[in-house]
Parts: C-alpha cells; structure tokens; sequence
C-alpha cells in the first residue's frame, strides 16, 4: 500500500530524514517510535503533504486502483482525496467553521474526487451519528468551532472522528496518545480498532508503550536521527519501555 | 481642484432651503467647506487617506442631476419587515414596506433640522461632514417612544443608481426612548456604474436603558464608487449599544464615528469589519469618549486585504478626569492575504482618570500555514482552505451581531 524508498528530507536546509525505507501492507499496523527529535513526526508530516518540509531525494508511493503512484507529486488534499490520513499531533482551532460543517465539507471534498454523490444534511447526519457513537463523542461538540475551546482530549477524540468520517486506507497518528488519560485512551484506541480492517493501515508515531496496549502493532520501528535504526514484532516496544532508546541508538 | 463647482451649486440651492430652521447652519458650514477644502494628509485624521481620488471628480448633488434614475438594480433586500427604503437619498415610500408601528415612529422634517454635535466632537471640522449639512435634502427622523421593544429590526435601505458623478448627503436621526430596545439596520449599497460620492450621517441618541443594536452596511458595487460615512451616537445612564460596521468594496470606503458615553453605567461595543481587494482603500476613525464614569467600551475592528488593497485604523478612546471605573479596550486586527497589501493602524488612548482599565492593541498577520494545511488534509482544496480562515478571521465580528438572521444575512454578503 505504502512504500518509503530511501527518503531525505530536510527543513530550511537542515536534514531531518536521511534515508527512511518503510513498507506497509493493507491491514498492518506499524508503530514508529523513537527519541524526541528522532524525525518521527516529520515522517507523519511529509507523507501527508506538509508544504513546508524539502524532499530532497527518495520517493514515497501509495496504491492507488492498484497502481503505486508518486505521493510526492500530489497537494495535500490530493492525498487525503486517495485515503492518507493524518491524526495531528496538535489538532488546529479553526473559529467560525463548525465541527459539523468542516466535516461534512470535508467528506464531501472526499465524495465528489472519488466521483460518488455528496450527502445531503439528512444523509450525513445519519452517518455522522454513527461515528460520533464510536468515539463516544458527546453530539454537542458538532456545533461548536473546530477544536475551539475543546481540552487536548477532546481534539484527539475529534482527529478520530474525523478519520472515522473520512475512512482512510491510510491513517497516520502522529502521538494521538499524548494528553490523554486512560479513560481518553481507551476510548481513542478503541475507535481505531474499530476502523482498522484488513483493508486499511495504520502508522503510530508515538514515544510511549501505553497506547501499544491497547492497539496492538505488526510491527514496530525506531527511529533516531532521521533513520530507522531497529525493526520489529510488538515485543520490540516492550523492550523499549523497559530498556529505554539507548541501546539501539548508541 | 477649484471648488467653484460646489459654490455655483450652493447659491443655486440656497433660495429654497432659506425658511428652513437650519439656514444659518448650512451657511456656515458650506462656508467652513470653502475655507478649507478637500482635507489633505496634513491633517492626523486623514493621514492614511488617498484623497487625490476624491478630488479629482467634480459631483454634482443629486437634486442637479438630470439623468433619470434607472430600473432599480438587483439590490437585494433581505428585510421585509419595517423596510425604509431611500433612493438616491431621498425616501421612496412605495418601495419601502412599515408596520403601522413603525410608521408612527417616523417624523419627517424637510431641510434638515438635526440634533446639534456633542461639544466634544470633530466632526464639525470635517470637509465631508459640512459637505453633508451644506447639501443635505432630506433628514430621516425615528423617535422611538419609552417603554417599547421593537421585535423586528427597522432597515434603512438606501440605494444609489444613476451612472454619472453624483453626489448624496443623506442623514437619519434617531432617538431612543428610555427602556426601549431595537434594531436597526442602515444598509447603502450602490449599482456597478456608480462614480458617485455617497456622504452620509446618521445621528443616534440613547435614552436612560435602552438597548440598540446598530448593524451599518457600505457595500459599494462600483469600482470607482466612494464612501465617506459618519456615525455618531450619545448614550445616557445605563444604556446598551452594540454596534457593527461592515465596509465592503467600492474606491475609498471610510466611516468616521464618534460615540459618546454621557451617563455612568452605560455598556458599549463597537465592531467593524473590512473584506477589500482590488485597489480598494478602506478607512476606519473610531472616536469614544468616556465622559463619565463606571462605564464600559469594546472595540474590535478587523480587515481582511487582498491584492494591492489598503486599510486604515485610527482609534482613540479618550477617558475624561472625572470618568473613573471606567472599563475601555481597544484591539485592531489585519489579516493580509497579498505582500502588496498595506495596513496602516493606530490604536489610541487619551486616559485623564486614575481609577480606570483600559487596553489597546493592534495586529497584522499573513494567512497561518499550518491552518490551511490542516483543512487540506482533511480533502479541502488550498483556494477553500483558504475562503474558510478568511470566514473564521471575520466571523468573530458576525456572531457578535448575536440575531441569527442578521448574521446569515452578513455571512452572505463577505462570501
């Protein structure tokens, strides 16, 4: 599905990823963790499309009808249109958009690329209920602005949503896990679970074992300094928890 | 540019207004007008200003234009209720639609006998306002009673559609009556033809706890179109005014307003929102005086420019020695959307109490990349991306309207 090939990249002229290789299958869960700095967040970012970070080399493709097209060449929209999505590490307040607005237009956006109809109000409230339901979301937050005055839970709980809405092949959760509490945790974890089939993967970039409980990885990577420096099963992240990044970075 | 034009103009309309209660005002302030002419960018207040597309256009004042109005454009009344409708700046009661409440609200008074300007004001040594009393046809009085809660807003809808330099001074005086509460909404909106000078006062006079919401619209259509609007307001004790200004479009679109808190415990909030591209130039003057205290005062101006666009902020709140426990902010936001665009913003304070809160501030941002790359993330096009920061920046000045179809009415007009 997804396909790293010797990826570089660099911001402003300092390079962050040097030489990233990643494969991802449908239905695989794969966890990149890693020290602060390491690049993982970067990787989330530049898969899916951030204007703002320089490949200078590498590629990145993503089946598309069962061809592997270059994501590089695409805008970011293009990309989420193709099912990549990115859970953000910090969620963007966007005042004077409401949930349930920025959601449907966003759905729609997503429809009309794939040439299926657009839902009307009727029809996308039936479906939104649904999803609203798998992340326990309490309805009222569809009115408010996006992320507008909603605690860090609640952002996270609102990435979810939105990935649930939009249903990617693809998801990228870049430390969906952070600033939540257990309770926060379980119910995030347990909407992911709920969307992951044998059709869709899932990328977790995330420094700590916790989340790793409660959606079980294939695989599990380490990232340091802009390279993936161990690969493994889920009992690698174990390890890590206990043993701390030391002994695979040095 | 010579101003013998408008002295030609002058002595032919003075014969007819020479019984009305006002003669000697207007002679004095044309004669005010042709001592100084054209303000220039000497003055503070014009500082900002590009005058010289004033100037360079000879108006004629609508009674001297000998073009026929055309069929009324597509002006897009959204009000039908209590409707008053002023073409070319004079009020056309077949067009207008009023309930027999409003109708009796309504007082005319030919050849315009207004409130007099608190002492305070500056407006009397502006070239536009004396423009407007000089020149003035026809003033539009609302006198709201005591104890009356209007339900529906009262529109004043003024429209302007002839094609040739004309020039029109309307004004509107409103009281209102002590515990009453209404809306109003002043709306001027020109054709596409227009190369006109559309010069307006309005005159607004709260009574002790009354409440008013005060939505004023400039939404010129024309590219060569300029606006030169006045808004002044006199609050008495305990007294509530919200009050949004929206100028849209046009070649120099300006409102200069003055509000007054002339009793304590008075609550006021201003806000004001620009959407300009093109070479538009939008100017904001935004005077309040505190005169006496325990009061409040918000502003909250916000522009969005595009292209090679300008804007202007010029704010002052000014509190008096004797106004203490006032509580006053002052804030200015500019979102820039091109690098040709230019901000030009001044946020003042003239403090004369010792006991008082106030705070003033001003900002001047491009458009926030992690923002649009968000939205693209989630399937929206970089153009919506885009459109919607643009509708989140203004929006803030929307809800403050608080009446939900008035801000449907508003997000409509700044898509």
């Amino acid at each position: 599905m997804l396909q790293v090939k010797n990826l570089h990249v660099s911001v402003e002229g300092v390079e962050i990823l040097k030489g990233i290789n990643l494969e991802v299958k449908p239905g695989e869960i794969h966890a990149i963790m890693g020290p602060n700095g390491s690049g993982k967040s970067t990787l989330s970012k530049v898969i899916a499309g951030h204007p703002s970070y320089e490949v200078t080399s590498g590629e990145v493709t993503f089946d598309v009808n069962f061809e592997q097209k270059n994501l590089l060449d695409m805008e970011a929209d293009e990309r989420a249109k193709e099912g990549v999505f990115l859970a953000f590490q910090y969620p963007i307040n966007i005042p004077g958009i409401t949930n349930y607005d920025f959601l449907k237009t966003s759905f729609n956006s997503v429809c009309e690329y794939q040439g299926a109809p657009k839902l009307e109000d009727e029809e996308f409230k039936k479906l939104l209920n649904e999803k609203v339901k798998l992340v326990e979301m309490d309805p009222r937050f569809l009115t408010r602005p996006v992320n507008e005055g909603f605690s860090g839970g609640e952002k996270k709980r609102n990435e979810i949503l939105q990935m649930a809405v939009l249903n990617p092949r693809l998801a990228l959760l870049d430390e969906t896990d952070s600033g939540l509490d257990i309770d926060a945790l379980k119910i995030v974890s347990s909407g992911i679970n709920k969307l992951h089939t044998k059709n869709n993967s899932v990328i977790m970039v995330t420094h700590y074992q916790r989340l790793l409980d409660y959606v079980v990885p294939d695989f599990v990577h380490v990232l340091s300094d802009g390279k993936i420096v161990k690969s493994g099963g889920k009992e690698l992240a174990l390890q890590l928890e206990k043993e701390g990044y030391d002994w695979v970075t040095t | 540019m010579a101003l013998s034009n408008y002295k030609e103009q002058f002595d032919k309309m003075k014969p007819s207004f020479k019984d009305v209660p006002s003669y000697k005002h207007k002679i004095k302030s044309f004669d005010d007008f042709m001592l100084k002419g054209w303000p220039t960018k000497k003055e503070e207040d014009w500082r900002y200003a590009k005058l010289n597309k004033i100037e360079k256009v000879e108006y004629q004042n609508y009674i001297f234009n000998i073009d026929k109005p055309k069929a009324l454009f597509e002006h897009g009344f959204d009000f039908p209720v209590n409707n008053l409708v002023f073409r070319n700046g004079i009020f056309d009661k077949q067009l207008s639609q009023l309930s027999r409440e409003a109708i009796s609200y309504i007082k005319f008074k030919d050849h315009g006998c207004f409130s007099p300007l608190p002492g305070l004001s500056k407006l009397k040594d502006s070239s536009f306002y004396n423009l407007n009393i000089s020149f003035n046809l026809e003033t539009f009085y609302i006198d709201i009673p005591d104890n009356v809660v209007v339900p529906e807003p009262i529109v004043f809808s003024f429209v302007y559609d002839l094609d040739s330099t004309t020039m029109y001074h309307p004004q509107i005086d409103i009281i209102v009556g002590k515990n009453s509460q209404v809306k109003f909404i002043e709306q001027h909106k020109s054709n596409e033809n227009e190369i006109s000078l559309i010069n307006p006062i309005t005159k607004l006079r709260l009574h002790e706890n009354s409440k008013v919401k005060y939505v004023r619209l400039a939404q010129l259509n024309g590219p060569k179109i300029k606006h030169t609007g006045h808004f002044v307001s006199q609050q008495q004790r305990d007294s509530s005014l919200h009050f949004v200004s929206v100028n849209l479009g046009g070649e120099f679109n300006r409102l200069d307003s003055e509000f007054y808190h002339e009793g304590k415990g008075s609550y006021l909030e201003v806000n004001g929102l620009c959407f300009s591209k093109g070479s538009e130039q939008v100017n904001y003057l935004s005077r309040i005086f505190h005169e006496q205290g325990y009061n409040e005062s918000h502003q909250l101006y916000k522009c969005v420019l595009d292209d090679k666009s300008s804007s202007s902020f010029d704010g002052l709140m000014y509190i008096a020695p004797q106004a203490q426990k006032v509580n006053s902010s002052q804030l200015n936001k500019n979102l820039i959307l091109s690098k040709e665009a230019d901000v030009n913003t001044k946020p003042q304070m003239d403090i004369n109490a010792d006991d008082v809160k106030a705070a003033h501030g001003a900002t001047v941002s491009e458009l926030n990349e992690e923002e649009i790359f968000y939205l693209m993330s989630r399937g929206i096009k970089k153009a919506d991306a885009i459109k919607i920061i643009e509708r989140a920046f203004i929006d803030e000045i929307i809800l403050k309207v608080g009446d939900l179809n008035i801000q449907h009415w508003l997000r409509g007009l700044v898509k």
